[in-house]
């Protein structure tokens, strides 16, 4: 399995960047996601990949093979790339059975006939629909469908899958399995695999690698632990999970912890060494708050703020405490009344940006507040 | 659970089928533009030169425009066309709007007998129904008679301006229904409930918020039978013949056969009219992009809440039956008694001179019968060949990256701004000058091309209609499994728009059968086709025969079209 070098990938609509500059190695074998907001520019990636969108700048390479250069104007055109997709919709040709359409890309090749059968029993057998080889598109499931896109896509033996959220149009509980069965399959066939998708459960649960795009570039490249945990951008952190960002100003740093003055309330924090100065922004996230009763731990709970709402999300509560003007969700499994509490979160879980960073990143009060 | 082997796409044989894509796209291309464009450039070109086309040696000139200003019959014509158009696009906005408003938005009682009677005259053959028209209301048809003999005087005269007038709503306002309708159905009902709700009584709600939403789609009606006003060549030819009144097209038409001196001021006043169609179109166009733009966002199907017409529930619809009558049954009724009897006037009864002689001289009469076979043929043939050249074009436009694509569609869409009689004189010209090609000219092959160049954008919306409907990544999942641009087109994209071709097999050959305007300067003993051996017969004042042809055309295209829709389901007025 080759490994897949996107290198400078530019492409211009006329009044809009789709994708700007980025560059991107997905290694052999591995499963590689490209997460990011609706319309960030995931999709005209993965095409580029696959030669159905031409870019403007930048090149693209499959092992050895040029796929794409603007400077040498190569541009290889799809059916030369070898890629397999699996589309948005599938995209399964109503006109031709399952087992017609698993079979086309193999007569495009001339393959034998019995060649053809051979592979065709094998890779529905792989997707699981050996039994359902005769039907049209119509009479399948949403899932089936999906998976008959699939075994379209590795008949061939592609030298990359490229999946454009193939999850998204199945219901929730049916999402699911297929997530389950998609990562399992992608093991054993052990395709270099890039996958697309808005989801951050699905791409936390199936990728080695995820890479986070925002408005046409990269944010973030690293394993689903490291951008959750270390995300690199105030983006990243509210677009992986939800995340509070405290507007704040650091104070100095001594003993492996820096101080931050919270804006507003003026209530100082701490949090894990950082080289940051000046404006900074604190992010912490819900889950990693604790709250105290506001009259017994002053000692360990410095942070005081008020409880202002409550809402019941079923396997816990959220809140929303007003710290002297700054809002911050906080996820809690116990009952707590409105009225002065007092908080605390473990330094090391807290990360600081910098203040320019900010702008245009939604906070997560906010849309809790608009739910 | 493994992967069996890899098998890459070959590459000698892809990259020479990428360069047979890029053959078929400029191929297609350059047909479409040749076929289009080169009728118009002999006749433009005809307009800025001191001598016939056919001496050498010409000069470039204004002259023709000066001679052209100096003709008084020209302004005359002018002022008439200018006349007819606003005397035809007034009554006919009017009438198709109310009639669309009262079908599709009131409880008027029969909406759905009105829905399919009103648009019937379009398949009707334009020619076949003006003399259904001059059967019925000429100064010596029947209804004229009948009503001179019980009234003293017909208040009418069908061999005026007005009279042309009011024939042309024989075709304008199922134009304008179709267009209104489709407008409002675009329109939430909600809009109106709201009014109602708010204490407007029902007809202020359609007078105060109906038909304002409506005004784009009116103002290009109106557009439409202004471009049909000037470019129509028949209705006037019969109709203002008689009394000598000139429209631009039979000026152009009479000029052109009468007076071969003066080629050069006709071909000037060609490309003026072809200026000022061109504008038409190109206004039309805008509006209805800025109509599409402010359309009420196509919410979930609601059904559709009807305004209660109360006590005009049914003098409106004996309103609307009395028009169906008038308009649209008697011309018919008119031509089949014309072709069936020696006289057809109330003073006579028709079951005392019924005859089958009119049929027999169509069937015995060489000529006669040759322009029925001539008809079928090209429009078998053209049909094919129109509908296979015109799917390959909008393959190339919507689906390849060839490098003119976005060209291809205003193209296409541009012949419904030629004039039948532009575009028979430029195929004239073209098969005069071009030598390889004058064995053509006597042919009808010839007449065919005319046909399917006037006619492309018919089958080609049909076309692109249903195309964008296919998700591109059907397509797309085609190409990435290896399949070139063309084995795509072949084997995922054409199969599927199997309905759409059927379409435009059955709209292409009904246009071939019925149209005639560009072909009366291409005719010759031998390859004369329907409406033009219907005009000419007509001119020599045999009625009978004409209304039989007229009765053959019917029924042809009343057979293909119940055809298209038993064996493909396709449905004609999308
Ligand atoms: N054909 C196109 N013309 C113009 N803009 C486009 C076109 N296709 C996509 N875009 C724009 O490019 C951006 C990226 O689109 P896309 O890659 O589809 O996003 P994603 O898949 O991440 O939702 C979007 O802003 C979209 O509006
Ligand atoms: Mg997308």
């Amino acid at each position: 399995m080759p490994e897949i070098n996107v290198s400078a990938l530019g492409l211009d609509y006329a009044a809009k960047t789709a994708i700007d500059d980025i560059s991107f190695t997905a290694r052999e074998g591995e499963f590689l996601t490209l997460l990011g907001p609706s319309g960030c520019g995931k999709t005209t990636t993965l095409m580029s990949i696959a030669g159905l969108v031409q870019p403007t700048r930048g090149s693209i390479t499959c092992g050895a093979d040029v796929l794409f250069d603007s400077q040498r104007s190569i541009d290889r055109p799809p059916e030369r790339r070898n890629c397999g997709v699996v589309f948005q919709s599938y995209a399964i040709w109503p006109h031709m059975s399952v087992a017609d359409n698993v079979a086309y890309p193999l007569r495009l090749r001339k393959v034998g006939k019995a060649e053809i059968a051979k592979r065709v029993q094998e890779a529905l057998a792989m997707v699981e629909l050996a039994a359902l080889a005769e039907r049209y598109p119509h009479q399948l499931s949403g899932g089936q469908q999906q998976r008959v896109a699939l075994a379209r896509a590795i008949t061939y033996g592609p030298g990359v899958l490229l999946l454009d959220e193939p999850l998204s149009n199945l219901d929730a509980k049916l999402r699911e399995q297929a997530r389950i069965w998609l990562k399992e399959f992608q093991t054993s066939v052990g395709l270099t695999t890039i996958f697309v998708t808005h989801d951050q459960d699905e791409a936390l649960a199936l990728s080695d690698r995820v890479i986070v795009m925002n408005d046409g570039h990269i944010e973030q490249v690293g394993t689903p632990e490291e951008i959750y945990q270390r995300p690199a951008s105030p983006f990243v952190a509210s677009f992986l999970g939800s995340a509070n960002l405290l507007a704040g100003t650091v104070l100095g740093t001594a003993g492996g912890l820096t101080q931050v003055r919270l804006q507003d309330s003026g209530q100082t924090v701490s949090v894990g060494a950082d080289s940051l100065a000046g404006d900074v922004l604190v992010m912490i996230r819900p889950e990693d708050v604790e709250l105290f009763s506001d009259t017994n731990a002053a000692d360990h709970a410095t942070l005081q703020g008020t409880l202002a709402s409550r809402t019941f999300v079923g396997s816990s509560y959220r809140y929303i405490i007003d710290c002297g003007g700054q809002k911050l969700s906080v996820a809690s499994r116990e009952r707590w009344e409105p009225g002065p509490v007092r908080l605390r979160f473990a330094p090391e879980r807290a990360r600081l940006f910098p203040h320019a960073s900010a702008t245009a990143v939604p906070t997560l009060t906010e849309e809790l507040s608009h739910a | 659970m493994t992967l069996s082997t890899s098998l890459r796409p070959r590459r000698g044989r892809h990259s020479g089928a990428a360069r047979t894509d890029r053959l078929i796209q400029w191929g297609t291309w350059l047909l479409v533009v040749v076929l289009i464009f080169g009728p118009i450039v002999p006749v433009v070109y005809a307009g800025f030169v001191d001598r016939p086309l056919y001496e050498s040696g010409g000069v470039l000139t204004l002259d023709n425009f000066g001679a052209l200003g100096e003709d008084p019959a020209f302004w005359s014509a002018l002022r008439n066309t200018a006349l007819f158009a606003l005397m035809a696009a007034v009554p006919g906005v009017l009438i198709g709007a109310g009639l669309a408003v009262l079908v599709a938005r009131t409880d008027l009682p029969m909406q759905r007998f009105f829905g399919v009677v009103l648009v019937a005259p379009l398949l009707f053959p334009g020619l076949g129904v003006t003399l259904g028209w001059v059967t019925m209301y000429s100064p010596s048809g029947f209804v004229s008679t009948w009503v001179a003999e019980h009234f003293g005087s017909t208040p009418w005269n069908l061999y005026s301006l007005p009279g042309m007038a009011i024939v042309t709503l024989e075709k304008s306002v199922p134009l304008v229904y179709l267009m209104v309708r489709a407008r409002l159905s675009s329109l939430d009902t909600s809009i109106e409930s709201a009014a109602l709700t708010a204490g407007a009584r029902p007809l202020r709600v359609l007078w105060t918020i109906t038909l304002p939403m409506l005004r784009p789609a009116l103002l290009t009606a109106a557009i439409l039978i202004v471009m049909i006003a000037f470019e129509t060549l028949g209705l006037p030819l019969i109709l203002g013949g008689p009394v000598d009144i000139d429209t631009l097209s039979t000026y152009l038409y009479r000029t052109w056969t009468t007076d071969p001196a003066r080629q050069g001021t006709v071909s000037a006043a060609a490309s003026g009219l072809l200026l000022l169609v061109t504008i038409l179109l190109w206004l039309r166009t805008r509006v209805e992009g800025d109509a599409s733009r402010y359309a009420t966002a196509a919410g979930k199907a609601t059904a559709t809440r009807r305004l209660h017409l109360g006590p005009l529930r049914w003098p409106l619809a004996i309103l609307i039956s009395s028009y169906v009558v008038v308009a649209i049954v008697l011309p018919v009724v008119g031509l089949v008694m014309t072709s069936v009897t020696y006289i057809f006037t109330p003073a006579v009864s028709p079951w005392d001179v019924l005859t089958s002689r009119h049929f027999e001289t169509v069937f015995t009469n060489d000529s006669l019968f040759r322009s029925i076979t001539n008809s079928l043929l090209i429009g078998v043939v053209g049909s094919v060949l129109a509908t296979t050249g015109l799917a390959t074009a909008a393959l190339v436009a919507h689906r390849s990256r060839f490098r003119l694509r976005s060209t291809l569609t205003p193209i296409l869409f541009y012949p419904r701004a030629l004039p039948g009689i532009v575009v028979g004189v430029g195929i004239f010209w073209s098969f005069v000058l071009l030598t390889p090609l004058e064995p053509l000219r006597t042919t009808v092959w010839g007449i065919m091309l005319a046909f399917i160049v006037r006619n492309t954008a018919i089958g080609y919306a049909a076309i692109q209609s249903s195309l964008l409907a296919i998700s591109t990544e059907l397509d797309a999942a085609a190409r990435t499994s290896g399949a070139t641009w063309f084995k795509t087109c072949r084997t995922i994209v054409v199969p599927l728009l199997r309905p759409a071709l059927a379409g435009s097999l059955i709209l292409m050959f009904v246009s071939i059968l019925n149209d005639y305007d560009p072909a009366v300067f291409l005719v010759t003993t031998g390859n004369e086709v329907l409406g033009v051996t219907m005009l000419k017969q007509w001119a020599a004042g045999f009625a009978g025969p004409v209304a039989a042809l007229g009765i053959i055309q019917i029924a042809i295209t009343a057979f293909a079209v119940t055809i298209g829709r038993l064996a493909w389901g396709v449905k004609l007025h999308a």
